[in-house]
């Protein structure tokens, strides 16, 4: 199982950080989940980021990009990819609450 | 509270410039429970420094749909009365994540200021400098002061700082429920903004019966709100079609609130292409439209479809409640509208009108449920499964308290 993002689809609602640190410590935060949000509030640009055992999906609204551990990224998700890198990778869990609390289906298991 | 809330919440002298913590305690929360109800217990106790309370609900910042929800709760200079006020985006639920559920303001500060929660730690921090400047500005050198940009700020422009009836307590860059005036009380009390940014943490009493039962409510909620976005999420607000058509040219994306699965905000681009999705040099390219019936009254103003979008981040800029400031517009272009706009911020009243919640959403018994569970009235509205017995229950399963309907009743 991997998970798969269409950053097109995201309404910035946050709930896949809740439910992946709900996942990892039985507690609400939005501040231990592999997967990450960032917003430049006044431009209106959005995504996220989900950080895997190797690399990370950078979910840009124009579209998916895969960067590799210690690739260097000249975009402002890049330079706010800092806190992610703290993180634990996503282990892929099973029935992971990231996808089941996704109102949009931005977020969806695949095989 | 060990549970579903933090373990203090906040009282703020702004004369003595002291914030003291205090213990929330079991009993307290089981008779006043929270949201709007548990903030006018505060307010009452501390009436006599013409307090602004800001609080949450049990199930702010949690998984249950709609979880965004702040009250403010302070005596409106519009009604005369006590009266509540939401803020939602993600500034409920920072509040919460600072490590206070609630915060009392009271008194007075000698100079501007702006107050710093963050991580259980309130600063009081020197305005003088951004005294004058528009709520913009004042969220730029704000989150550049204290080097993060998901500050979450409740702030005020112009008409805040010159105490009108008709000022608005600003989200950020955007609006909030704030139809009361409240923009006036910060005024008062020389406060430009309350700074929130938390790394909080909230326990659950019993966790795998919490989530199930949220995953069930959350299942009803997203089949009830449907896939209507945007100005089409709003069924209760009469919307104009050359608005909506107007809206539909400029629309860059839609959004929703913390954990909410309604994404009726969105944002509007006409300094750029809205169908730009790359971040460009375009600094200020449009406005998120937090606040539908706002827009749309700027439209039943007369003014020009096209141009309302505009005259909205004027009003934000400025800190104007939009429904109280629109009516007053006789202009019908954006240069002559935001002319006025100027002027309403250094002089201006608003009309009288009678109600304790802001009327930002039809009011019912469910949405006084939600002002005090902590849950999204705007969600309410479109939500069924949204309903005091679910607060009850999962206010009970997330404390290990008792929590009955009827609780949920101010
Ligand atoms: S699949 Fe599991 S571990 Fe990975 S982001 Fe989702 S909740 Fe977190
Ligand atoms: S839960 Fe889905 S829609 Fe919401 S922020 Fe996460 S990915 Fe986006």
């Amino acid at each position: 199982m991997t998970i798969q993002v269409d950053p097109q689809k995201c309404i910035n609602c946050g709930a896949c950080e809740l439910g992946c640190s709900f996942y990892r410590d039985e507690v609400f935060t939005t501040m231990s989940s592999s997967v990450m949000m960032y917003r430049e509030e006044k431009r209106n640009y959005f995504g996220l980021m989900l950080k895997r055992e190797d690399d990370m999906i950078l979910g840009r609204p124009e579209g998916v990009e895969i960067q590799k551990e210690g690739e260097a990224s000249d975009s402002d998700a890049g330079a706010s990819a800092k806190p992610i890198l703290l993180r634990e990778p996503c282990d892929e869990c099973k029935d992971a609450l990231c996808v089941r609390f996704c109102p949009t289906g931005c977020l969806i298991e695949v095989d | 509270m060990d549970n579903m809330y933090t373990e203090y919440y906040l009282v703020v002298d702004l004369a003595t410039g002291e914030a003291e913590e205090i213990e929330l305690e079991e009993e307290f929360v089981q008779e006043y429970v929270g949201g709007a109800k548990l903030n006018m217990a505060l307010y009452e106790e501390h009436k006599d420094g013409d307090p602004i309370v800001l609080g949450t609900g049990l199930l702010t910042g949690t998984l249950v749909p709609g979880s965004c929800l702040g009250v403010i709760t302070a005596k409106s200079p519009v009604t005369g009365k006590v009266a509540h006020a939401p803020f939602t985006w993600s500034a409920g639920a920072e509040l919460k994540l600072t490590g206070y559920s609630f915060v009392v303001i009271k008194n007075k500060a000698a100079n501007p200021t702006y107050l710093w929660l963050h991580d259980e730690i309130a600063d009081f921090v020197d305005a003088s400098e951004l005294w004058g400047k528009n709520t913009w500005d004042a969220v730029d050198v704000i989150r550049d002061e204290q080097g993060e940009d998901r500050i979450q700020l409740l702030s005020i422009g112009k008409a805040g700082e010159n105490k009108l009836s008709t000022a608005m307590i600003t989200n950020n860059y955007w609006g909030t429920g704030d139809r009361f005036g409240f923009g006036a009380l910060f005024g008062e009390k020389n406060l430009k903004s309350v700074a929130m940014r938390g790394m909080g943490e909230l326990e659950v009493d019993d966790p795998d019966a919490f989530i199930e039962k949220t995953k069930s409510v959350f299942d009803d909620v997203k089949s009830q709100v449907g896939d209507a976005k945007g100005l089409d999420a709003i069924d209760y607000a009469k919307i104009p079609a050359d608005l909506k058509d107007a809206a539909k040219k400029q629309l860059h994306r839609v959004e929703a609130d913390f954990n909410s699965p309604l994404a009726y905000k969105f944002f509007l681009k006409y300094r750029e292409d809205p169908s730009v999705m790359l971040s460009t040099d375009v600094e200020e390219p449009g406005v998120l439209v937090s606040d539908p019936i706002g827009y749309a009254a700027i439209a039943n103003a007369g003014v020009v479809p096209a141009d309302a979008g505009e005259v909205l981040e004027a009003m934000f800029k400025l800190g104007l409640n939009p429904v109280a400031v629109a009516s007053k517009l006789t202009a019908k272009d954006k240069a002559g509208a935001i002319a006025e706009l100027e002027k309403f911020a250094e002089s201006s009243e608003a009309d009288k009108f009678d109600a304790v919640f802001s009327p930002i959403a039809p009011m019912s018994d469910r949405t006084e449920a939600a002002y005090i569970a902590g849950i999204c009235p705007v969600l309410v509205a479109k939500a069924e499964a949204l309903n005091a017995d679910i607060f009850a229950e999962l206010a009970s399963i997330g404390t290990g308290l008792d929590f009955k309907a009827d609780a949920f009743k101010m």
